[in-house]
């Protein structure tokens, strides 16, 4: 095997299962099929070895094994979790098809992948459930957002090849660097368009948004480490000070916006893109050990999201399939998922920086050491989202979890083993940290 | 015979250049104003293969070619989106004994047509008061027009293929930029397939739009 079957098999695989997405077993045993095998072969390949295919060198090497088993295993898990809601025929093929080109962009490491992201990220806009007029909608936008970027990285590469022919206009490569920030901006949803996903997310268990949170991101950001690191005049001080600044901007009105919210999702969505904004102020800042804070947000923001979806479709599932049955009281596997989803979200708003599990107060240390304004908007941030936590959560008592007669089910056993998974997690800091050092190995010093 | 007819193209168009971009913003125009994919797909379709055939010299057969190819497909798309559409509002319809279903009304009709008479006037103006580089005017009025036609297709759209024909259109008019560049073969290609990936998206929330309609409508009906 090469290591181009990492692209070929997800895709294959996202053929198959759209075109037979009525059988749900199907769909789920080939998604979980093809992405365990894809972790397999990312194990058993031999590292190193380049391999030319159509046109391109093709390289898996160690350390991209870490950035493609975690996108694995988010996709993995998201699939057990979609295998429980209705959405599950929706969202297995894109979300399959994009691991697939996502798989690409680390593998090839190149200039193209400019056009293999927002391929990939096209994509997932049909993984869209349209239950809620809102979803639909906001992945309108989402759409326009994502495929903006493509003039940019074509202007950039010209600039580039005038900067090549005459070095001695840095104002080349200063235009150049400030034509990276848009990009970063639409694809990783920063402030002024944070409210994308969020509105995606309302009224549903928020299977694609958490998708685009975790996997999404973390695949944008590793594309931005690589430019960076292959093109290092492409980073330029004012460029990262903006850069942090639509961090701080996306963490405070995150944290303002989770107020207003009156869905669950949505207040799951404000909560991670305001992580999100504290992992780009660790990237903006540059140094290895807020580069080191930022993918330690990062990972534990992935886990934190994954856990409070699986609850709440796990809640979802219990209410809709009750609602047939005609059956309401109390039961414990609905506040027991209640309280998973507010542990989760709570984590995701207060504990990345502060938390002593996780060595959130290395993060801490490393992003406060840049950046003072941070720590404020923080606060404005988790008051914001405890808030609409605390109004979203009593209507999810009321509506969802008073009413729950469902015992004990998969999705419910689900939640709960991560939510296991996660405690083990958090309470092994040194395992994330070799985990968050191999991360940032390949793009150190940046 | 299509050798032939490929050598055929650049002459033809250098010598009707003006009449090409008039039939190209016009297609556009048409396009842009209806709501009614079923006409606006063939718009869209003729505005983009004057594009080709325009920039045919430039670009070369082959990826003149591909281009052709990719924006036949993302006409089928919509233009299959359409009629699929059309024909569950007319079962819809049937079914509700003539109740009135999602259509257009006049007026935001009339406002399309105005805002694409408006667009036109304005990417006239922008093309006569700057010129970019050493671009001619005609290639500076394509520009503008494809550039105020995609920011008004995104500001104002009537559904999500209204939105796709706004990115198509952006993309469209970075892509002349690209082609007076020096265009990869490899770029080129990508990109056009994500064009595809684009109006297949659209296709699916346009779906999507028109569903949620639907059951919302027959769920106050029940």
């Amino acid at each position: 095997m090469k290591p181009y079957w990492l692209v070929a098999i997800p895709l294959l695989g996202a053929g198959i299962v759209w075109m037979t997405r009525r059988w749900r077993v199907l769909v789920t045993g080939l998604g979980l099929a093809s992405m365990l095998f894809c972790a397999y072969l990312v194990v058993c390949l031999p590292l190193g070895e380049v391999i030319p295919f159509l046109g391109q060198i093709w390289s898996l090497d160690r350390n991209m094994q870490p950035w493609l088993l975690f996108m694995y295993g988010i996709t993995v898990v998201l699939l057990v979790i979609a295998a429980s809601t209705e959405q599950v025929s929706s969202f297995s093929a894109p979300a399959l098809a994009s691991v697939g080109l996502f798989s690409a962009v680390i593998l090839l490491r190149s200039w193209m992948s400019f056009l293999l992201v927002p391929a990939a990220l096209a994509v997932l806009a049909l993984a869209v459930y349209p239950s809620v007029p809102a979803a639909v909608r906001a992945a309108s936008r989402y759409l326009t957002c994502v495929s903006l970027p493509i003039p940019f990285f074509l202007a950039i590469s010209i600039l580039l090849d005038r900067f090549a022919l005459f070095p001695d206009e840095v104002s080349l490569a200063n235009w150049g660097a400030w034509l990276v920030i848009p990009p970063i901006v639409l694809w990783l949803t920063l402030f002024p368009i944070h409210w994308t996903t969020l509105l995606w997310a309302k009224g549903n268990p928020p299977l694609a948004p958490a998708f685009l949170w975790t996997v999404k991101d973390w695949i944008v950001i590793f594309f931005f480490l690589a430019l960076w690191q292959q093109m290092p005049f492409l980073r330029t001080e004012n460029t990262m000070a903006v850069l942090g600044s639509l961090g701080v901007l996306t963490v405070v009105f995150s944290g303002a916006w989770a107020v207003l919210q009156s869905s669950p999702s949505a207040v799951l969505g404000c909560a991670a893109m305001s992580a999100l904004g504290i992992a780009v102020q660790g990237i903006a800042v540059g140094s290895d050990e807020a580069l080191a804070g930022a993918i330690s947000v990062l990972i534990h923001r992935g886990i934190a999201i994954l856990l409070a979806s699986s609850a709440l479709a796990a809640l979802y599932s219990s209410i809709n399939e009750e609602c047939a049955a005609k059956e309401r009281s109390f039961s414990w596997p609905g506040l027991a998922l209640l309280l998973i989803f507010l542990i989760s979200v709570l984590a995701l708003a207060v504990l990345p920086l502060y938390s002593h599990f996780g060595g959130g107060q290395h993060t801490a240390a490393a992003l406060q050491a840049r950046e003072s304004r941070l720590m404020q908007a923080w606060w404005v941030s988790s008051v914001g989202i405890v808030i609409g936590l605390a109004r979203t959560s009593w209507q999810l008592w009321r509506d969802k979890v008073r009413v729950s007669a469902k015992p004990i089910s998969i999705p419910v056993l689900v939640a709960i083993c991560l939510f296991l998974l996660w405690l083990w997690l958090e309470s092994s800091p040194s395992l994330i940290w070799g985990w968050v050092s191999r991360v940032i190995a390949p793009f150190l010093p940046l | 015979m299509l050798p032939m007819l490929f050598r055929e193209i650049v002459p033809f168009v250098s010598s009707r250049a003006p009449q090409l971009v008039g039939g190209l913003v016009l297609c556009g125009a048409v396009s842009f104003a209806v709501s009614d994919f079923r006409l606006g797909a063939w718009g869209f379709l003729g505005q983009r293969l004057l594009l080709i055939a325009l920039l045919w010299a430039i670009i070369g057969t082959p990826l003149a070619l591909t281009s052709a190819i990719a924006a036949i497909a993302i006409a089928l798309i919509f233009s299959i989106t359409a009629w699929r559409l059309w024909y569950i509002q007319r079962t819809a319809r049937k079914a509700m004994s003539g109740m009135a279903m999602s259509k257009p009304p006049l007026s935001r009709f009339s406002l399309r047509v105005l805002m694409a008479a408006l667009g036109i006037l304005l990417s006239y103006g922008l093309a006569q008061k700057y010129q970019v580089g050493s671009l001619p005017f005609l290639t500076t009025f394509t520009l503008a027009w494809l550039f105020v036609s995609s920011l008004f297709s995104v500001l104002l759209p009537d559904n999500a293929l209204h939105t796709s024909l706004g990115i198509l259109n952006f993309a469209d008019g970075c892509r002349i930029l690209y082609a007076l560049w020096q265009p990869a073969p490899l770029v080129w290609g990508l990109w056009t397939a994500c064009d595809v990936l684009i109006a297949l998206a659209a296709s699916h929330l346009h779906n999507g739009e028109v569903i949620a309609a639907h059951s919302k409508l027959a769920g106050g009906q029940e």
